[in-house]
């Protein structure tokens, strides 16, 4: 074999899978359907109606959901597109406004399939509840902290039990680690800046039916949407993702375009936020899961914590 | 030179100015590339992007078809030239799929596996293969994965890349010396095509 022979028969791939193509004419054939309504409403295509159904606010996208409809809006300029990109803002919108007094938030990062790093945020108020608690670690208990009434409380990395660590004000200020940065932080992921600024860079809208009456809206978004940078770190910068954690790759390269899933459930708010990146062999995900905004029961303090001087 | 045709018989030019007075038209050039598309992707960047850019390539070339050059009746250049830019969003992630398929080379000759046989077999050499690509330049790389993979001449890669034939032909020797270098065997050492063009009916030159 000569080299061009060689390099012609290098990483062999088939072609598409049936369902591949037809996903990638329904996008295109959306766009030419929103072409033609913009032409003039004599030539509007059917499915358009849908558009408008899915058009105004959180309680319509319940709707737009049991009409099963598969929903494309092309472009952030297309028409259609400014229907989804409200309905996704009015979704961030009352998303932020629930998860203001209460919530939870589960966060899951896989790398390649296999878990990479994970931690569950509960808060009410002024009180949370934070536990790193995947991947676990052979001998290792779940770490985390608790904040109950500006009483701070942390786990014993080696017994798994409670330690009553004092005043929550007592943490150094500005690392990052004190229960205000913590609420900070959710205030800014969960009930404001995070979700808005993701929600108006979402691109290529395509909306599906999801689970439980929910409405999946899928797209890209450009990296440093979704992972800001923090910090500088030996003379680089450092993005990180909501809740954190440290971006990878694509995620850190703020003009990457990222795959975005936004999952809004049948109340309107938002249930999942999803986002993936990276080819096979080095894929990345990175997943928040809310539950219970604005109806989660209140933190308690745990039970037998033990004072940290004993 | 005579484009795809229907069996109407129209050619990938006919078909994009009937798309402007009838989108749905478009349909046949979806159908005629999306694989050869797909198939490409796939191989520079695995199926999950595939699945994405190739359908991003014909959503740009619906948005773009008026200013398509109808003396040119095949689409492949037009088509490839999209999938060129969209492919420069990527590049760091195809140098992470090649170095990591070209750390198997170390691993293969550590196993005793013979050089020379690893070198006359596409699938053993793809290491060195991986290791090549991932060290030439990505404007050699695109004019060479674009002659060899996707199947374009001198001439349509040329206005694929918006270059002249010329810079096509540098760019496609130098990332071949490359390549045989890292081959570094006797079978290696082959004829430039005179002209460039793809024999008809005979695999690569």
């Amino acid at each position: 074999m000569n080299d061009l022979e060689l390099i012609a028969a290098f990483a062999p791939e088939s072609g598409p899978d049936p369902e591949t193509r037809r996903r990638a004419w329904a996008r295109l054939d959306e766009r030419i359907a929103g072409q033609r309504d913009a032409a003039g409403p004599a030539r509007r295509d059917p499915r358009a109606r849908h558009r408008l159904i899915g058009a105004s606010a959180a309680a319509a996208l319940a709707a737009a959901a049991a009409a099963a409809v598969v929903l494309t809006v092309g472009g952030p300029a297309g028409p259609g597109a400014e229907d989804a990109h409200a309905a996704v803002a009015e979704a961030a919108r009352a998303t932020a406004a629930s998860a203001r007094s209460s919530g939870t938030a589960v966060v899951r990062m896989t790398h390649d399939g296999s878990p990479w790093a994970g931690s569950t945020l509960r808060w009410h108020g002024a009180d949370l509840d934070l536990s790193h608690d995947h991947p676990p670690r052979p001998g290792e208990a779940a770490s985390g902290l608790r904040v109950v009434g500006g009483a701070l409380y942390s786990r014993d990395p080696r017994g798994g039990g409670w330690v009553e660590m004092g005043r929550a004000e007592s943490i150094d200020p500005g690392s990052g680690t004190t229960p205000a940065e913590y609420l900070a932080a959710v205030e800014e992921d969960v009930s404001g800046a995070t979700l808005r600024r993701i929600s108006a860079g979402v691109q290529d809208l395509v909306t599906r039916p999801g689970e439980g009456g929910s409405t999946v809206y899928s797209g890209t978004v450009a990296a440093g949407l979704v992972a800001r940078q923090s910090a500088v770190k030996g003379g680089r910068p450092i993005r990180v993702l909501p809740f954190g954690y440290v971006a990878h790759d694509e995620a850190a390269d703020p003009g990457a375009p990222l795959r975005i899933d936004l999952t809004v459930g049948g109340n309107g708010l938002v249930r999942r936020i999803a986002v993936a990146w990276g080819p096979a062999g080095s894929r990345w995900t990175y997943a928040v899961d809310y539950a219970g905004l604005g109806a989660s029961a209140p933190i308690v303090a745990p039970v037998g914590a033990a004072p940290l001087r004993r | 030179v005579q484009g795809p045709t229907t069996q109407a018989g129209a050619t990938d030019a006919g078909v994009i100015a009937a798309s402007m007075t009838d989108p749905q038209a478009f349909r046949e050039l979806f159908e005629r590339h999306f694989d050869a598309l797909f198939t490409y992707f796939a191989r520079r960047l695995g199926r999950d992007a595939a699945d994405d850019l190739t359908a991003e390539v014909f959503l740009t070339a619906y948005g773009r078809r008026s200013t398509y050059d109808p003396a040119c009746p095949d689409a492949r250049p037009w088509l490839y030239g999209i999938a060129a830019n969209l492919l420069r969003r990527h590049r760091r992630a195809e140098l992470r799929r090649l170095r990591a398929h070209a750390r198997e080379a170390g691993r293969s000759r550590d196993d005793g596996h013979d050089a020379v046989e690893a070198r006359l077999d596409s699938r053993a050499a793809g290491p060195l293969l991986a290791r090549a690509l991932a060290s030439m330049p990505a404007h050699q790389r695109e004019a060479l994965l674009l002659f060899a993979w996707a199947e374009l001449s001198y001439e349509e890669i040329a206005r694929a890349l918006d270059v002249p034939v010329g810079t096509v032909r540098s760019r496609l020797s130098r990332a071949r010396d490359r390549v045989r270098r890292e081959l570094d065997g006797p079978h290696a050492v082959i004829a430039d095509e005179p002209d460039g063009s793809r024999p008809v009916g005979e695999g690569l030159p």
